[in-house]
């Protein structure tokens, strides 16, 4: 898995002007960090299977 | 037998009022007073508005005087969630980021509320703008001895049913918000079918799973309710214009040849507990007459966190991107971090969890269908109540799992799919905490769903049980 880096996390909180001190960046990075290693497996090599992201309406029946 | 004042259901409130057992004016004060008897400790409550609700009891009571009262909610008390808007009381969100904010109108489930002439008693504390399933600083009423979450984030919504504060009250439910404290206090909760409930006028945390609905103690109460929630609103956009129906009609409709389906992955506990009780239940449902039966959910359930958490942090980030910014010190340190990671969830990660999402869904409908469920059983949560304070649970057999995890692991699919689900209690822990039972339909079989809530209802007596803090007096 990819590691972010701390000032990776740097840049982009100053790119999104997020307010966020530099002790509150290492906080920041092991959140992000752990939620990326979840999302990676919803980056499948076979993307044939998937649906598309629909407006979600929980319509069965239609 | 206790009497309809001590049962303090929707349900005996209004045969009492309409009996002339008591005023609506009576059973307001009584629920007034027992929060200022009980509040100090247990912090249910964000803010009283006894003026309000004696205003409403009265009027309730000129009407039903004169032979014109409104239907079973008239002069019935409730209390509102504090994300939820009410004109001319202040709504902050448990927070002091709102601190001040006094809506000039009040969400339409309040309009709704009111107009049935229901009595707001005041608002109720929530874990801070929903974000969470602890609700700091209210206290579980269950184990006043020890510092017990209510659950979240409608914990104060859940703690005021159960310690006799109020009949009925709103939560809000976003991974479980409804149905987790409804369990971890030993009260009943609706989440309804998505879009079945109008939820403008409602802090938003997520615009694609946010769902509000009722707590109380029965799945009757709460068809009571629903009768008077659903329904389109154009306020919001997410509202069905689908029917209505009249939710209490079918209640006694039973579970003989219903099939009943049980998960035998995902929704497991490690708590002999809870799978004691939750066997206890597919037991009692099948002693009424269902037809029950296991099955194997879809694995894609396994991403129902992940994805569900790119949703959540990226929707509510949007949400809160300029009060972050100007007033990042008002809010709790873990609201504000779950707000700063949402800010860097990358594009792409968030329309992969939206495609993840609509394939969860496929599966899921497709084992609906296959197997035919008419509704689908499992434990609210894997666990009871924790302390204030507590981060992870370690069961019996060594398994761990994180608070948030073990909290929303078998409520959250269903803000997912967008299914009805309604959590019952459904026994006690050995420390005497509570355990629930979750009961989940296909989309817009709210009707079904509450009807075999109310079977079990029958033949079981776990919501006739209160802590005994809320007893008057006690």
């Amino acid at each position: 898995m990819p590691q972010l880096t701390t000032d990776q996390i740097k840049k982009l909180a100053e790119v999104a002007e997020l307010p966020v001190t530099d002790a509150e960046v290492e906080a920041l990075r092991e959140n992000l960090q752990g939620m990326i290693d979840a999302w990676r497996q919803m980056r499948p090599d076979d993307f044939d299977d998937w649906a598309p992201a629909d407006t979600f309406k929980p319509d069965w029946d239609d | 037998m206790a009497s309809n004042e001590e049962r303090l259901t929707v349900t005996s409130v209004a045969e009492g009022l309409a009996k002339g057992e008591f005023s609506s004016r009576e059973i307001t004060e009584r629920c007034l007073t027992q929060v200022e008897r009980t509040d100090g400790t247990l912090k249910a409550f964000n803010r009283m508005t006894p003026k309000v609700a004696q205003k409403a009891a009265e009027a309730s009571d000129e009407r039903r005087r004169g032979g014109r009262a409104l239907g079973p909610l008239d002069g019935v008390p409730y209390v509102a969630k504090d994300i939820v808007e009410t004109e001319g009381i202040e709504t902050t969100g448990s927070s002091d980021v709102l601190k001040g904010y006094i809506p000039t109108r009040s969400a339409s489930t309040v309009e709704r509320f009111n107009a049935a002439g229901a009595v707001l008693l005041g608002k109720t504390n929530t874990h801070q703008f929903a974000y969470g399933v602890q609700t700091p600083p209210t206290r579980n009423p269950w184990d006043m001895e020890t510092a017990r979450v209510p659950g979240g984030s409608s914990g104060g919504t859940g703690a005021a049913v159960a310690a006799g504060q109020t009949p009925i009250g709103f939560g809000t439910d976003t991974g479980g918000s409804i149905r987790i404290p409804a369990c971890l206090n030993g009260i009943t909760g609706l989440k309804a079918t998505f879009g079945r409930v109008p939820k403008d006028g409602v802090f938003m945390l997520s615009w694609s799973l946010d769902h509000i609905g009722p707590m109380c103690w029965t799945a009757e109460d709460a068809a009571i309710a629903l009768n008077v929630l659903a329904g389109y609103d154009a306020r919001d956009l997410n509202s069905s214009k689908r029917p209505v129906e009249d939710y209490t009609a079918g209640l006694a409709g039973g579970v003989k040849g219903l099939r009943v389906a049980v998960p035998t992955n995902y929704f497991v506990s490690h708590y002999p507990a809870v799978t004691n009780a939750f066997q206890a239940a597919v037991d009692a449902l099948k002693g009424a007459g269902a037809e029950v039966f296991e099955v194997a959910v879809p694995k894609t359930l396994d991403m129902t966190q992940p994805l569900g958490f790119a949703i959540v942090l990226a929707e509510s980030a949007a949400w809160h991107a300029p009060r972050l910014r100007r007033q990042k010190q008002d809010y709790q340190p873990d609201v504000a971090d779950y707000l700063g990671v949402g800010e860097l969830v990358l594009a792409t990660d968030l329309i992969n969890a939206q495609r993840y999402r609509s394939r969860i869904n496929a599966d899921m409908r497709q084992l609906w269908t296959d197997q035919r469920i008419d509704v689908m059983v499992t434990p609210t949560l894997a666990v009871t109540a924790a302390k204030h304070g507590q981060v992870e649970y370690t069961a019996p057999d060594g398994f761990e799992e994180v608070l948030m995890s073990a909290s929303i692991r078998c409520t959250f699919p269903f803000n997912i799919t967008g299914q009805p689900a309604l959590t019952v209690p459904g026994g006690f822990d050995e420390k005497g905490l509570p355990i629930g039972l979750q009961i989940i339909g296909r989309p817009w079989a709210d009707a079904l769903t509450l009807r075999v809530g109310h079977a079990y209802q029958q033949v079981t007596d776990w919501h006739t049980k209160r802590p005994e803090l809320a007893a008057v007096g006690a």
